[in-house]
């Protein structure tokens, strides 16, 4: 009695059928991609080419307002503050358009990132698709590769077009870069924020299996992101401090430079040598924040030179800060990463 | 099956989600160039068995080998030699909903290092699937004979079906198994079809794999198995006439039924008296033996 054999070979030699050389290459799986999110990647497209285009048009238009008002804030009452003002100007379409360049990566992560994995766990194509000769790893790391150079791509022109109209809607609204939405749309932020918000989407997709749970932890996460880095994104580097007159225009970019991010002042009153004033006088100056309307503040009259201490970021710092900001969001990316990694090495799936 | 070669092997496969063993130290051997027939009930972990062996998932123990190759559940690379490469057609034949059935040639083509196109047009042909309809729009029927077509483009040795005939009408059903018959005769492939609706199986299944409960219960060359049980009826006793295994005995009245698996093949002319006995079809042999792991089965379910 013979002992059983592995099968080795067909019972028909292979020069019999027409077997073709099949693909499982880098552009067979970049085809797939295409394939598979040619919608989403050409909505992506033409909303990021929208944008850029809208904020260009928008700068150029604020640009040509600054020359013809020598790069200073144009005479309030002029008709070329009036077409940067009121609620459908320059300066509010370009704060609308800022407010879209936020919203961009949330949509990267929930539109791009998040479907990638949850929508095929929900048709059952991830079976059909790691049962094929490419392994889940590789079929996952190039369609992130090509979507997430896509995401870059269109992230990079929506990041130069918003920082280019962030400096010169600055100028005209005398705002520094250095506060509020400005910031945190300049210094190349959209891009990289849009990158990781899609590897964040991916994993949240590969967690859940789902696509609804996965976009509304995805909205709740992002929501979450933009009021702790708004909350904390000051306090980055201990402050300088100076000392200002009191009442007047302390924060002024002539006083601090420009672009300058500062604190609200300190309550404690200085004296003109710097030492704090007494106490019966800090304690006049801060009731006399309740004199009525039109009654002077004795505490403001020039001749008695009382000090402020202002507490403030210089504009020289924005680049520091935008750096230290893209380290934060490329941990998160790289904590999306290796989380994504791991849920698909651990996953299992059924043919039943 | 000494001698043939093996197509699929199990070395004490035992898989377990959590407390519930889906597959206990199953160990089988599995012959090459046949149709093999899954059968089980519901649960008995059939599909479990087909995603272990297409590298879907991972045994908890134990190891699956296709053609001495073992199954690498992390599929880090996949071979690229015939006899090796596993298909597998999932129940829900999935697809993408959005790709035409061209599209889906063009995935299988662009997804696998090996391709053969006429194959895999040949089968959308003989079923007249139109080529330029997306997936989303096929019927039932249709969208099981795309995802065949794709199984059979990558050129596989080993081609498991889990439940591959549930969405077909009787026709459709006759003619795709009559297909696969055709196929495995020309290119040599292993095919694994699982069901548990016995009837699916007539004329099909070559090689019978039985599941219960996660563990093989029966296998064997399907003629052979017919050939070696036999159903005996007589007076009521406690046990066969003849010698064999007692496959599952029925006591009703003054009278006593026993399936019996034959020690001797040819069965022996019954000689004993009052006893008389009939062959056994595929589907009764089959039955025979669900209902006989079914019983206790469901006293440790009670019991549990």
């Amino acid at each position: 009695m013979s002992a059983p054999t592995h099968a080795g070979q067909p019972a028909v030699p292979a020069a019999s059928r027409s077997r073709e050389r099949g693909g499982a290459r880098l552009a067979d799986l970049v085809w797939l991609t295409w394939r598979q999110h040619r919608t989403v990647i050409i909505a992506g497209l033409v909303i990021a080419t929208a944008v850029t285009g809208s904020m260009l048009y928008v700068a150029a238009r604020i640009t040509a307002i600054n020359t013809e008002c020598g790069n200073t804030p144009c005479p309030d009452g002029s008709a070329r503050a009036g077409s940067l003002g009121g609620s459908f100007g320059l300066t509010s379409l370009s704060a609308y358009l800022t407010l879209a360049v936020m919203l961009l990566p949330l949509l990267a992560g929930m539109f791009v990132g998040v479907p990638l994995l949850a929508r095929e766990h929900e048709q059952r194509t991830l079976v059909l698709a790691w049962s094929q000769d490419v392994t889940p790893q590789r079929w996952l790391w190039t369609k992130l590769a090509v979507l997430g150079a896509m995401t870059a791509a269109a992230g990079a022109a929506v990041s130069a077009a918003a920082g280019h109209l962030a400096d010169v809607a600055t100028i005209a609204t005398r705002q520094s870069l250095f506060s509020g939405n400005a910031f945190l749309v300049t210094g190349m932020l959209p891009l990289v924020q849009s990158v990781v918000w899609l590897a964040v989407g991916v994993a949240l997709g590969a967690a859940y299996r789902r696509t609804l749970p996965a976009i509304f932890t995805a909205l709740i996460g992002y929501g979450a992101a933009y009021l702790l880095v708004e909350r904390v994104y000051p306090s980055f580097m201990a402050p300088v401090t100076a000392l200002a007159p009191l009442g007047g225009d302390q924060g002024s970019a002539a006083r601090l430079g420009a672009n300058s991010l500062v604190e609200n002042p300190s309550s404690t009153i200085y004296d003109a040598s710097g030492h704090p004033v007494s106490a019966a006088l800090q304690s006049l100056c801060q009731s006399a924040n309740d004199l009525p309307k039109g009654q002077l503040n004795p505490c403001l009259a020039p001749q008695r030179h009382l000090m402020t201490l202002l507490r403030y970021q210089p504009g020289s710092r924005i680049p520091d800060f935008h750096l230290i900001l893209i380290g934060g969001y490329l941990g998160l990316g790289a904590i999306a990463a290796a989380v994504l990694w791991w849920l698909v090495l651990r996953t299992s799936l059924s043919a039943g | 099956m000494s001698g043939e070669p093996i197509a699929l092997e199990a070395k004490g496969l035992t898989k377990r989600y959590r407390d519930v063993a889906a597959l206990c130290e199953c160990s089988f051997q599995l012959p090459a160039h046949r149709i093999i027939a899954l059968v089980g009930a519901n649960g008995a972990g059939k599909s479990t068995l087909m995603s272990i062996a297409a590298g879907l998932l991972p045994a908890t123990s134990g190891e699956i080998l296709v053609a001495g190759r073992r199954v690498d559940a992390r599929r880090k690379t996949r071979p690229a030699g015939t006899a090796h490469r596993v298909a597998i057609l999932a129940q829900d034949k999935p697809l993408y909903r959005e790709f035409t059935v061209a599209d889906m040639l063009a995935f299988g083509q662009r997804t696998n290092l090996v391709w053969d196109r006429r194959r895999a047009l040949s089968w959308l042909e003989r079923f007249d699937v139109p080529l330029g309809r997306r997936c989303g729009r096929l019927s039932g029927g249709q969208r099981a004979q795309v995802a065949l077509a794709v199984a059979l483009g990558g050129c596989p040795g080993v081609l498991l079906l889990d439940e591959p005939l549930a969405n077909l009408d009787p026709v459709a059903r006759s003619e795709v198994t009559g297909e696969l018959i055709a196929e495995v005769a020309e290119t040599g492939m292993t095919v694994m079809l699982s069901t548990h609706i016995v009837a699916e199986l007539a004329g099909v299944g070559e090689y019978l794999l039985l599941l219960a409960a996660g563990r093989p219960v029966l296998a064997g060359d399907i003629e052979e198995l017919v050939a070696s049980h036999v159903r005996l009826t007589g007076p009521r006793a406690d046990l066969p006439p003849c010698p064999g295994g007692i496959v599952q005995a029925q006591h009703a009245g003054r009278q006593s039924t026993f399936i019996v698996r034959l020690r001797a093949q040819p069965a022996p002319p019954m000689a004993a008296p009052g006893w008389s006995s009939a062959p056994m079809t595929f589907d009764e042999l089959t039955l025979a033996y669900l209902k006989s792991t079914a019983k206790p089965r469901r006293a440790l379910e009670a019991a549990v």
